[in-house]
C-alpha cells in the first residue's frame, strides 16, 4: 500500500509545483488573452486550454493501466500516483478557465460536472489513505482478516463441543451464534461496521440471561461457553471494524473509476460537439 | 530451565510420530515468529502469544502483552502450569506432562485440527468487499460510457429534438427564436458558421470599410469571428470589448497608408479633436471642419438666439410665456437628432406673413415668391371679378363693380394695375428691411422660379457629427444647457408675472459649465455655432476602461457604429471570394443589397410620416418628383443596426425654403452616417461631401 505521505512528498512536492506553474500559467494566458467577443471556449486561448485539460484527463486515466504493469520501467508507481493527484486536482481550475467559466445545462457542463465528482472522490481518497490505515492497523492489532476468521471458526467449533453436555437451551444458543452471524454483506452492513441484529450477540445476550442452575461440571462447561462466546463477540466487533475501514478505502475508488470513463465519454462528445458545430 | 518439547506429527499416511527436543533456557517463548522457542504456524497465533517460566520450581504460562492464552478451556492472562493442564494457542494444544529424562518440565503439542468445517461455513456466511453484481467498478463504467454516449450522442444525431444538450449556451435574445434549430447558423458537419449562414437574415449589414480598402483584419474576418454566440441570453453581441475598434484604429495611419482617418485608441485619452458638418455656404454643400477652427455658420439665414431665448412672448392664441429652447429645438421620434425646424410650425406663430389686413392669416405660403406672387395677383384679381374690392385706395370703378358684370378693357387696365399696386404694397412689406422675408432671408433678384425677387438659399445642419451618432434621446435628462452653454440668456420681463424658466435656475447648469460659459460670448450672431465641444462630452463620458469612477465608460461603440451599410453589404462569405467581391464590388448590382434611397414606394414613405418621421420634403410642401431619390424610414434604420428599431429618424440635412438637396441622397448617407472612410482610391462621391471625415 502506498501511503498518502509518500507519495504527497514525492521529490518534494515536484508535481505541486508543476500543477501550480500550469495553473499560473494557463491564468496568466487566461487574463493576457482578450479576443474580440469575450473570452470563451473557442478563443485560441480556450483551445489551448482544452487541449491541455484533455491531454490532461487522457494521461491520468494512463495511472490504471501503469498500476498493473509490474515490469514498467520509468518513474515510479508513486511518482505517476502523484502526478495523478496534483494534476488532477489542477484540472478543477484549468477548465473552467478553459470555457471562460460558462456553464449551463449542457453535455459540457455535464462533463466538467462528471469530472468534479472523479476530482472529489480522488480526494476523498487520498483523505481515507491518509487516516483509515492507521487505524486499520491499530483495529487489527498485528491479525491479519483471514486469520481473524479462522479464530472465529474455532470458537464456533470450541462452542460446539462446550456445549455438548449441556441442556438444549445453550446449544440452541451456540447454533444461533453459529448459524446466525454474518460477516459483511451488503455496502451499507460493511460501512456500518457493526450488525445490530447479530446472531453472536443476541447468543451472549441469552445466555448471561439464562435462569438454568447448572452443578458442578456444567457450570464449568457454561462459564467456559460464555467466555467463547463473549470473545467471538468481541472478535466480531474487530471484524467489522476492519471491514468498514477496508470499505472505506474501496468506496471512493468504486466512484472515481466509473464516474473517471463517464467523463471520458462526455468529453469526447464535448469535443465532436463544439468541432462539428463551431 | 530445561526442558523436553515433543511435537506429535500426523504423518500423510496417518501414523503419528512424536519428535522430541530437549532445551536448556530460561523462559520458553512461544508464538507464531519463528525466533520462538516453540514456532507455532497458525493464523490465529500471534507473533508472540506467550511465554511459560520457572519460578521456584513453579511453572507459569503468561500472555504476551494484548494477547490471552487459553488454559484447560478458559482465556486468561497468565496461569500456573501443572501436570496434565491443557494449554490451547490457535489450533494447537500443549499438554504438560510429568517431566522425564532430566527435564524440569515437559511438554507435548500437537496440532488439533479442529474448525476445518466451522470454517467453510462461515465463509458461506461471509461477504466481504463492496462491489456485487453491477455495483462493480467495470459494470458501473460501462454503463456511465454507455449511457452518456446514448444519451449526449447517438440521439441528437438522430433525432434533432433531442440536440439541446449540444447547446453550449443560450444564444442571444435576437437569435432566441431559432436556438433549437441548429442547422439555420450551422449549415454542415465540421463546418464553421460562414457568412452567408449569417447574412441570410442579415444581408444588408454594412461594410466597415469601402472595399478598396484592403487589411487583412477586415477580409480574413467573418461574422463569427466578432460575434460569439450561446454566450447567454442577455449578451449584446455588438459588445466586443474596449480593445475591439483600437487594436486598428490606435495607428492606423501606419497600417493604412495615405488614410485620412485620424488615430484614435481610446475617448479618454486618445481622440482627435471633434470635426463638425459646418455648412459655410448655403449653395455647397456642408464642410468638415475641426472645431479649434472655429465654427461660424453660414446657413443662409439670420437668426439671433439672444432676441429669442428667455424671451417673453404670447404666440397665436396662446398666453404669454418664456421662449425656451423648446419651443423651437424638439427632438425626433427616435430622440436620435432634433427635428428640422420648419417655419410654419416653429417661426409663423410669431412671425405671421400677414401683408394685408383684409386678407385671411394663413393665406401667405411660405415658400417660393413666384408662387407667392401668383397668389396675391389671384386673390385681387379674384375680388375685382367678384365685385368684392373694398379698399378704399382702389379705384371707384372697381369698387362699384358687379359681380359677373362684362369687364371693359379699361376697367380690366384698372384691374391690373390694382391688382400690381397691391402686389407691389405686399412686396415691399416683404422685402423691405426689415420686411417680413427679409427679417430672416437674404433676397436674390432673379432667384424665384419667376425670375423675379426671390429667396437665397438656405441650408440648415441637423447632423453635426456625421461619423458617430449622438442620441439627444440618451441624454435627456439634462438641461440644454448643460451641453449648449452659449445660449444661456435669460431676459426677464418684469411685466410679465411668469414662472421662471426652468433652465434659468442657477443650479441648471454645473459650475464647470458656468464658468466655461462665462468665457463664451452669448449668442446673437447667426454665425454662432452653440455646439459643445468634447471637453464637454469628457465631463460625463471617460474612456472605456475607466470603471469605477465616476464617469461613464465609454467604448468607441458608443458612438461609432462598426457596420456602415453605405459602403455597401459585407461579404457574403469568407470562403467565397468571389461571390464577396462582386457583392461589395457594386453594392447596386448585389441581388439581396438594396442601396439606401432606393426604397421608394408610397406605402413607405407614409409609414415614415405616420410614425413621425421627418419627411422634410412634405413639411415645405412641395411634393418631390416621383423619380427624386429619396430617404425611408425603413432604410435610415437599417442602415444603423447597432441601436433599437426606431431610435433613427431624421435625414440629414434639412433645407428652408429652398431646396438644395444633393443629387444622390444614399452617398449624402454614406458620409453622414458613416465611419467616414474617405481614402484615396474610388471615394470620390464620400469625399465630395466633406462632413464624412
Amino acid at each position: 500500500m502506498i501511503g498518502p505521505r509518500t507519495f504527497l512528498e514525492y521529490r518534494s512536492y515536484l508535481y505541486l509545483k508543476v500543477a501550480i506553474v500550469v495553473l499560473f500559467a494557463s491564468l496568466v494566458a487566461y487574463v493576457l488573452d482578450e479576443p474580440a467577443g469575450g473570452r470563451s471556449g473557442s478563443s485560441w486561448t480556450g483551445y489551448a486550454l482544452g487541449t491541455v485539460a484533455a491531454g490532461t484527463i487522457f494521461w491520468l486515466m494512463w495511472l490504471g493501466v501503469r498500476k498493473r504493469d509490474y515490469r514498467a520501467t520509468g518513474a515510479p508507481l508513486k511518482g505517476w500516483v502523484s502526478a495523478h493527484v496534483y494534476l488532477g486536482t489542477a484540472l478543477l481550475f484549468l477548465v473552467p478557465l478553459h470555457s471562460a467559466f460558462e456553464f449551463g445545462m449542457n453535455v459540457h457542463t455535464l462533463a466538467y460536472v462528471l469530472m468534479c465528482v472523479v476530482i472529489a472522490s480522488g480526494i476523498l481518497g487520498v483523505a481515507f489513505y491518509a487516516l483509515v490505515p492507521t487505524s486499520m492497523t491499530r483495529n487489527r492489532n498485528n491479525i491479519t482478516l483471514d486469520a481473524m476468521l479462522e479464530r472465529i471458526a474455532e470458537i464456533d467449533g470450541e462452542c460446539r463441543l462446550a456445549a455438548a453436555g449441556l441442556p438444549d437451551y445453550y446449544a440452541r444458543a451456540v447454533v444461533t451464534s453459529i448459524d446466525q452471524t454474518r460477516i459483511g454483506g451488503s455496502l451499507r452492513a460493511q460501512l456500518s461496521g457493526v450488525d445490530a441484529d447479530c446472531g453472536t450477540s443476541r447468543a451472549l445476550k441469552s445466555l448471561r440471561l439464562s435462569e438454568i442452575d447448572l452443578e458442578g461440571d456444567g457450570k464449568a462447561q457454561e462459564r467456559k461457553l460464555i467466555e467463547l462466546i463473549a470473545r467471538k463477540e468481541l472478535l466480531l466487533k474487530q471484524i467489522r471494524r476492519d471491514l468498514r475501514y477496508k470499505a472505506l478505502l474501496d468506496l471512493w475508488l468504486i466512484v472515481h473509476v466509473p464516474f473517471a470513463f463517464a467523463t471520458c465519454a462526455a468529453l469526447l462528445v464535448h469535443v465532436f460537439v463544439v468541432f462539428w458545430y463551431h | 530451565m530445561r526442558v523436553r518439547l515433543t511435537e506429535i506429527r500426523l504423518r500423510p499416511t496417518g501414523k503419528k510420530v512424536r519428535l522430541d527436543r530437549d532445551l536448556e533456557l530460561e523462559s520458553l517463548f512461544i508464538g507464531r515468529g519463528p525466533d520462538n522457542d516453540l514456532s507455532l504456524k497458525g493464523l490465529t497465533i500471534s507473533l508472540h502469544q506467550a511465554t511459560i517460566r520457572m519460578s521456584e520450581g513453579r511453572v507459569y504460562v503468561e500472555a504476551a502483552p494484548g494477547q490471552e492464552v487459553n488454559v484447560n478451556g478458559l482465556v486468561t492472562q497468565g496461569e500456573r502450569l501443572g501436570v496434565g493442564d491443557r494449554l490451547r494457542i490457535g489450533p494447537w494444544e500443549i499438554r504438560v506432562l510429568p517431566p522425564e529424562s532430566g527435564s524440569d518440565l515437559t511438554l507435548e503439542y500437537e496440532e488439533i485440527d479442529r474448525g476445518g468445517n466451522e470454517r467453510a461455513a462461515l465463509d458461506a456466511r461471509t461477504r466481504i468487499g463492496i462491489e456485487s453484481g453491477l455495483f462493480a467498478m467495470r459494470p458501473l463504467a460501462w454503463i456511465g460510457i454507455a449511457t452518456i454516449l446514448v444519451l449526449f450522442l447517438l440521439l441528437p444525431l438522430v433525432w434533432s429534438g433531442s440536440q439541446s444538450p449540444w447547446n453550449t449556451g443560450d444564444v442571444s435574445r435576437g437569435h432566441a427564436t431559432i436556438e433549437n434549430d441548429c442547422g439555420s447558423c450551422h449549415s454542415g458537419l465540421f463546418r464553421p458558421v460562414r457568412n452567408q449562414d449569417c447574412m441570410g437574415c442579415h444581408h444588408d449589414t454594412g461594410r466597415h470599410a469601402p472595399v478598396e480598402i484592403e487589411m487583412a483584419e477586415l477580409d480574413e474576418a467573418s461574422c463569427a469571428t466578432c460575434h460569439l454566440e450561446h454566450r447567454g441570453r442577455e449578451v449584446n453581441l455588438a459588445d466586443l470589448g474596449s480593445d475591439f475598434c483600437s487594436d486598428c484604429h490606435r495607428d492606423l495611419s501606419t497600417r493604412l497608408p495615405g488614410t485620412e482617418l485620424v488615430d484614435a485608441s481610446d475617448f479618454g485619452d486618445d481622440h482627435p479633436p471633434l470635426r463638425f458638418s459646418l455648412v459655410t455656404d448655403p449653395t455647397t454643400e456642408p464642410v468638415s471642419v475641426d472645431v479649434d477652427a472655429g465654427l461660424v455658420e453660414n446657413s443662409g439665414l439670420a437668426f439671433s438666439h439672444l432676441r429669442h431665448v428667455g424671451k417673453a412672448v404670447s404666440g397665436r392664441g396662446d398666453a404669454k410665456q418664456y421662449l425656451q429652447c423648446g419651443a423651437c429645438h424638439q427632438p425626433d421620434a427616435g430622440g436620435l437628432y432634433m427635428k428640422p425646424i420648419v417655419f410654419e410650425e416653429h417661426c409663423e406663430d410669431c412671425h405671421r406673413l400677414d401683408f394685408d389686413p383684409s386678407v385671411p392669416a394663413g393665406f401667405t405660403p411660405h415658400g417660393d415668391p413666384a408662387e407667392l406672387r401668383t397668389r396675391i395677383r389671384g386673390l385681387y384679381s379674384s375680388r375685382v371679378l367678384e365685385g368684392k374690392v373694398r379698399d378704399a385706395s382702389a379705384p371707384r370703378r372697381l369698387r362699384l363693380r358687379r359681380p359677373g358684370a362684362e369687364m371693359s378693357v379699361e376697367e380690366a387696365s384698372l384691374s391690373r394695375q390694382w391688382v400690381e399696386s397691391k402686389l407691389a404694397a405686399a412686396e415691399r412689406r416683404f422685402y423691405d428691411r426689415p420686411g417680413t422675408c427679409a427679417l430672416c432671408h437674404g433676397l436674390e433678384e432673379g432667384a424665384a422660379s419667376d425670375g423675379g425677387m426671390g429667396i437665397a438659399p438656405v441650408r440648415l445642419q441637423t447632423v453635426w457629427i456625421p461619423g458617430s451618432v449622438f442620441s439627444h434621446g440618451a441624454h435627456d435628462t439634462f438641461a440644454c444647457l448643460k451641453c449648449h452653454p452659449a445660449a444661456a440668456v435669460f431676459d426677464p420681463d418684469p411685466d410679465a408675472d411668469l414662472p421662471r424658466p426652468s433652465w434659468s435656475a442657477e443650479d441648471a447648469i454645473p459650475y464647470a459649465l458656468v464658468a466655461r460659459a462665462a468665457e463664451t460670448v452669448v449668442s446673437e450672431a447667426s454665425g454662432d455655432v452653440l455646439i459643445p465641444t468634447m471637453e464637454t462630452c469628457r465631463d460625463c463620458h471617460a474612456g472605456a476602461n475607466a470603471w469605477g469612477g465616476d464617469l461613464v465608460p465609454s467604448p468607441c461603440s458608443m458612438c461609432h457604429p462598426f457596420h456602415v451599410r453605405a459602403l455597401g453589404p459585407m461579404a457574403g462569405a469568407a470562403d467565397d471570394v468571389d461571390a464577396a467581391s462582386d457583392a461589395s464590388g457594386d453594392p447596386s448590382r448585389s441581388d439581396d443589397y438594396v442601396p439606401l434611397g432606393d426604397e421608394i414606394d408610397e406605402s413607405e414613405s407614409e409609414e415614415a410620416e405616420d410614425t413621425g418621421g421627418s419627411d422634410a420634403a412634405g413639411r415645405i410642401g412641395h411634393p418631390l418628383p416621383p423619380d427624386h431619390p429619396r430617404l425611408s424610414l425603413r432604410s435610415l434604420r437599417k442602415s444603423l443596426p447597432q441601436f433599437p428599431a426606431g431610435h433613427v429618424e431624421s435625414p440629414t440635412t434639412h433645407e428652408g425654403s429652398v431646396r438644395v438637396r444633393p443629387v444622390d441622397q444614399s452617398v449624402a448617407l454614406a458620409s453622414d452616417l458613416g465611419l467616414a472612410f474617405a481614402l484615396g482610391a474610388g471615394s470620390a462621391d464620400a469625399r465630395g461631401l466633406g462632413g464624412a471625415r
